[in-house]
């Protein structure tokens, strides 16, 4: 078992309806993570369009998810 | 350098560190907020940034352009918060010795904020509703 922790901007807080939360995953996977939440919160986007950060670094997918990591999903960006 | 601003940017500070006495030519983007996206009237946005991730991945565009171009200085800004029509959300400014590199630059860093940095704008429309913009390619 992995305690990470979550963080959620735009859309993606708007829907968790919360800005971050804790998880304790017993699994190591990304992608099982994110359609996890996105079956819980109702995220439009699908992962094809999303990117993920792991402490505060953008992340591959396909690595594995480790206890004390801060998560963020990232929705497609708008800035400019 | 690349930062993130909860206050209006200040246009002749960020001017003022593209100053250099090697440079001849300095080149400036800013963009603004606009009173209508894809058809509807806008009547402001609300800007958020993942700030540690949005300032790495800011500092690491500027750092490569100064690598791939001949500039001298290149600066960078974002606004956050709620801005109204007409306000300034993101500056980019370049000098170098000659203009070439200075355009070629300032349009490499912009093009590259839009899609690699992590910040979000959410619309207010004048018919009342909101929605956070997720643009997919």
């Amino acid at each position: 078992m992995i305690q990470i922790r979550l963080r959620y901007f735009a859309s993606f807080a708007e829907a968790a309806g919360v800005d971050s939360e804790s998880f304790t995953l017993d699994h190591h996977d990304a992608r099982r993570l994110f359609d996890d939440l996105k079956a819980r919160y109702g995220f439009r986007q699908s992962a094809e369009h999303v990117r993920l950060a792991v402490n505060d670094r953008f992340s591959d997918w396909h690595t594995p998810l480790a206890d004390g990591e801060t998560i963020v999903f990232i929705p497609p960006v708008s800035g400019g | 350098m690349f930062t993130i601003s909860e206050t209006p940017l200040d246009l002749a500070a960020l001017r003022a560190l593209c100053q250099d006495n090697r440079a001849g030519g300095f080149c400036s983007f800013e963009g603004w907020v606009r009173n209508e996206h894809q058809g509807r009237a806008v009547k402001g946005l609300d800007y958020q940034a993942y700030v540690e991730l949005a300032t790495i991945e800011g500092q690491r565009i500027l750092a490569e352009t100064a690598l791939q171009f001949p500039v001298i200085r290149v600066v960078a800004a974002h606004r956050v918060g709620s801005l109204a029509i007409g306000e300034l959300a993101v500056y980019v400014g370049v000098s170098a010795g000659h203009r070439d590199a200075a355009f070629a630059a300032c349009r490499h860093i912009i093009d590259a904020i839009k899609v690699d940095v992590p910040i979000w704008k959410r619309g207010h429309y004048l018919e009342g509703a909101s929605g956070w913009l997720h643009p997919t390619a």
